[in-house]
């Protein structure tokens, strides 16, 4: 009885093993193929990532070609003879309807971020989201890449287009004044020297020209915007909002003469002036810039100690001469004050021995050139001229004669002489040691053009002193080397040493 | 006085007398005895110590003037006065309003008042420098007036005439220099 069942059983289990030897090996078909499966996405998934890796290098190399061309001391600034306006001067922002464009075409290619009619030339749709307006609507200027990709031997970044914008609340969508608009027709501007740095609107200026700047040292802000399309359909629309970063200086007088004891002698002639209007004089103007900052005064002092430093300079100044030191304050009626000379409060890098050291340091550590020892005009950059401003440090005394014109930042930590019809157009520190002087014996009709600082912060022996020492500004001649304050060209001579990167940001592409 | 006056006519009688022009001097008039001028002229330095030194006063003058003495005089002291009133216009002009605190000593008024004529000379040629540079620049507002529009052109029509009027104080300074030049060129009164 057993027997027999034992023997129904195993006629009954005939052909298992063959099933289980399917199952198995249909599991291991499945396993095999969710491996192949799964190989093949994560192929597809590292293929997708280079790709979009790659677009998006490609995409950064744009942004950084345009920011690092923005600087006008870069070999390849973009202003150059073919586009002399395509960048606005240092602290003037482009105009909202304005917009500039770096193509980078592969060899053959054509690449027309305005063509919008075409989805093949790479058309730039994200304009009209962020400026409410068809990229065709705005002006624009075109330069190509520097990049040697089209030279072929050597492959560079493979973006096909960076744009520059002025940035404005509804290009960023910040409501920046909280007014629940977001303006589209002004421009931003960021005041990295203001106790709460910010974001602020620029002042209008009216259609089609560039707002001004809220503050004298708020710099524009521009976006600078790259799409990188790479072989394989990776493709990348970066963008960056950036403002110059500068020396932030700006100042209360044409002439301030900080320190604990002045010595003052004006000028014999008639013509010289020290005037506190901006843009006063015949100053060279700088390209869509127009001063418009409020009136300083003449000559501003900093009353350290117990000595009266107004009556020092009023004591200085001839008889029939004082109403040559016209500015601020201005009468209700309008009228200027004459002459304008005023205690005044030095911005916060510019109050101390200390402070001005430091700021004569990162000067020199971003000069154009740097002389060591005593200099006269002979030793200025031969490239430094009205459209190409300069940061020039002498590490001593300087003299400039003859008919010399410097432009940009200058500081002198020695004596500054000067005769004959020269001038500067910008800034001229005088900031050195205890024998700082400031002479002057000029003629002619040139002037000095932005503002002017004489301060003595080391002693004899070059320790820096714990507070401002005596200074000297005498001008035994005269002519016309009068001294205006012109905002424009204290913003201009600020050449910044790189733009800062305000935020970063990545944005769908739709073509 | 009287003995004066009498002196005086006896005086004048006597120069009448020997054929003269009538153009006795004060010194010859108050000699106390009376000489021929022929004899004064060769022997002055006799004359003068022998007798007591006579100071005469304004009163003793008038005595002696005539009308016509009185007219100069009169017609003298009316061109002081209008000069002097000139020259205080001049410094007028030339002197912005003081506005000097106090505490503070004035300064003195630049290219103006020299001590010599040398220094006059010094002043004059530097304020004709800045003339030349202020015809030029004049000249460079009216090239930039004809040649811009808008602000700039508007920006140098002001700077043109702040100039104009720069010029127009310049000018008076230099009238005015050439004025005290001229007064320093005069001879001085021997003392």
């Amino acid at each position: 009885m057993l027997k027999a069942k034992s023997r129904k059983s195993r006629k009954q289990e005939k052909g298992v093993a063959l099933l289980i030897s399917i199952f198995v090996l249909l599991i291991i078909s499945a396993v095999g193929l969710a491996m192949v499966f799964a190989t093949a996405t994560e192929s597809s998934l590292a293929g997708n990532y280079k790709l979009s890796t790659t677009a998006r290098y490609a995409a950064m190399a744009g942004l950084e070609e345009a920011r690092g061309r923005m600087l006008p001391k870069s070999p390849n600034y973009l202003n150059d003879a073919a586009t002399p306006n395509f960048m606005p001067a240092t602290g003037i922002a482009l105009a909202t309807n304005q917009v500039r464009y770096i193509l980078n075409p592969a060899p053959g290619e054509v690449v027309a971020p305005t063509n919008l009619a075409s989805s093949t030339t790479y058309p730039d749709n994200e304009y009209a989201a962020e400026y409410g307006q068809a990229v065709t609507a705005a002006v624009s200027q075109t330069k190509t890449s520097v990049s040697p990709l089209n030279n072929g031997t050597i492959p560079g970044p493979t973006y096909k287009w960076v744009r520059i914008t002025p940035a404005t609340e509804a290009s960023l969508n910040i409501d920046v004044d909280n007014d629940t608009n977001y303006d589209n027709t002004v421009s931003l501007f960021y005041d990295a020297a203001a106790a709460t740095p910010s974001l602020m609107l620029g002042v209008p200026a009216g259609a089609g020209n560039p707002a001004t700047a809220p503050t004298p040292t708020a710099k524009p802000v521009f976006e600078v915007t790259a799409l990188a399309v790479v072989p394989g359909g990776g493709e990348k629309l970066l963008q960056y909002a950036v403002t110059a970063t500068t020396f932030n200086l700006n100042f209360p007088a044409a002439l301030s003469l900080p320190g604990s004891n002045v010595a003052f002698n004006g000028a014999n002639s008639n013509q010289w002036f020290a005037d506190g209007v901006d843009g006063s004089g015949n100053p060279p103007p700088v390209p869509g810039c127009v001063p418009n900052q409020p009136t300083v005064s003449a000559v501003g002092v900093t009353n350290a100690g117990a000595v009266n430093n107004i009556n020092n300079v009023l004591g200085g100044i001839a008889a029939n001469r004082m109403d040559h030191y016209v500015g601020a304050p201005i009468a209700a009626n309008g009228q200027l004050t004459s002459p304008s000379v005023s205690n005044v409060t030095l911005n916060n890098t510019m109050q101390t021995p200390a402070e001005l050291n430091q700021l004569v340091q990162t000067i020199e550590q971003n000069a154009d050139l740097v002389v060591t020892g005593n200099a006269t005009e002979s030793n200025m950059p031969s490239q430094m001229s009205v459209n190409n401003p300069m940061v020039v440090v002498v590490d001593g005394n300087f003299s400039m004669t003859g008919n010399y014109t410097g432009y940009g930042l200058l500081v002198v930590t020695g004596n500054f002489a000067y005769s004959g019809t020269t001038g500067w157009k910008g800034i001229v520190l005088v900031v050195g040691d205890g024998t700082t002087t400031f002479l002057g014996s000029g003629g002619g009709n040139n002037e000095f053009d932005g503002a002017m600082l004489v301060a003595t912060i080391k002693d004899a022996n070059g320790n820096l002193l714990p507070a401002l020492g005596p200074s000297s500004f005498q001008i035994s001649g005269g002519g016309g080397n009068g001294v205006y304050y012109n905002s424009c060209w204290i913003n201009n001579a600020q050449t910044p040493p790189t733009y800062k990167m305000l935020s970063f940001r990545e944005i769908q592409y739709n073509d | 006085m009287d003995t004066i006056a009498q002196k005086t006519i006896w005086a004048s009688l006597l120069v009448l007398s020997f054929g003269l022009t009538g153009k006795a001097t004060l010194a010859q008039v108050a000699t106390p005895r009376p000489t021929p001028v022929s004899e004064k002229v060769t022997d002055p330095p006799k004359a003068a110590p022998a007798k007591p030194h006579k100071v005469w006063t304004d009163d003793d003058v008038t005595t002696l003037r005539t009308p016509a003495d009185q007219y100069a005089a009169q017609k003298a002291a009316q061109e002081e006065a209008a000069a002097a009133k000139a020259k205080a216009e001049t410094a007028k002009s030339t002197t912005a309003p003081a506005n000097y605190p106090e505490g503070v000593k004035p300064a003195h008024a630049a290219l103006s008042d020299p001590k010599s004529t040398e220094e006059a000379n010094k002043m004059i040629a530097w304020e004709n420098r800045d003339l030349d540079a202020q015809a030029d620049y004049l000249r460079q507002m009216q090239e930039c007036a004809s040649n811009s529009s808008g602000s700039q052109r508007d920006h140098c029509l002001t700077e043109k005439a702040r100039m104009e009027g720069v010029m127009a104080k310049t000018q008076q300074e230099v009238k005015a220099l050439k004025t005290q030049k001229a007064e320093l060129e005069k001879p001085k009164p021997q003392p």
